[in-house]
């Protein structure tokens, strides 16, 4: 199975978003260890990475972070 | 107090360690940004708040897995936040799980989450690269959104729209493309003309 007809997809399957056949190509790539399909997943992440950071940063209360603290306390 | 100069993966390292002024730190340094994303998927501001607080959690619990595969934390992080709330949002929508997410697709993929140097060079680049977003065309940048931040699928965004389901992957596909090949040229791993 060649894999380089896959280029266009990885990031759309990181996503979730491809519904059929194209998704299970890339997964089956993936449980066999194909290094270049591991490899563009991890480009993918990168380039979804960068689209995120589009997203405006939002202000969080200081009372969240000491709740996130003391929840490690019963992890 | 924590320097700025450590990096997030040192950081991390001391997690895994269980310090949690070192949690603490990367709290400080990116749920900001997780929140802000999240809010893109989640309009409940208490609900998003709950999945930002859960990926941190997730974080504690396998910093020493994370740590040990390589992967960058800002990334782990967004990818965990991002998966978290997509579900929470289809669920209450009542769409059905992505096929990917059973039982959870980050159990299995740290090998696909990008490296700390690779994150490094694209934050030293940010404005360069925010002006690259920009020069996506609108349209795209409209579904590309719709996949990352409502979590939709090719199918269902063609349905929303009421556009045929092969435009809208061929949208999603040159949209990535175009991303993709100009952020290469950015890091310098790829020559294509910006």
């Amino acid at each position: 199975m060649v894999c380089r007809n896959l280029d266009d997809l990885y990031e759309l399957f990181v996503l979730g978003t491809l519904d059929g056949g194209d998704g299970r190509e890339i997964a089956e790539h993936v449980s066999r260890g194909c290094p270049n399909c591991i490899y563009q997943l991890r480009e993918a992440t990168l380039t979804l990475y960068l689209l995120a950071q589009t997203a405006k940063p939002a202000r969080l209360k200081p009372k969240q972070k000491s709740h996130l603290l003391h929840g490690l306390k019963k992890k | 107090m924590i320097a700025k100069q450590i990096t997030s993966e040192a950081l991390l390292a001391r997690v895994a360690e269980r310090d949690e002024s070192a949690l603490g730190e990367l709290y400080n340094r990116h749920a900001p940004g997780l929140l802000g994303m999240v809010l893109r998927s989640l309009s409940d501001r208490a609900a998003a708040e709950e999945v930002v607080e859960g990926a941190f959690l997730r974080l504690w619990s396998g910093a020493r897995r994370v740590s040990r595969e390589g992967a960058s934390v800002a990334a782990w992080l967004m990818l965990t936040a991002r998966a978290a709330a997509v579900e929470r949002r289809r669920a209450g929508l009542k769409l059905p799980p992505h096929i990917r997410a059973k039982p959870d697709p980050l159990e299995k993929t740290l090998a696909w989450v990008a490296r700390p140097e690779s994150i490094a060079k694209m934050e030293s680049r940010r404005e360069l690269l925010k002006k690259l977003i920009l020069q996506l065309p609108q349209p795209q940048r409209g579904i590309l959104d719709m996949a990352l931040f409502e979590g939709y699928t090719e199918t269902e965004i063609a349905r929303k729209l009421n556009e045929p389901l092969g435009k809208v992957q061929s949208g999603l596909r040159a949209g990535m493309r175009f991303l993709r090949q100009r952020l290469r040229a950015v890091l310098g791993t790829w020559s294509a003309e910006i």
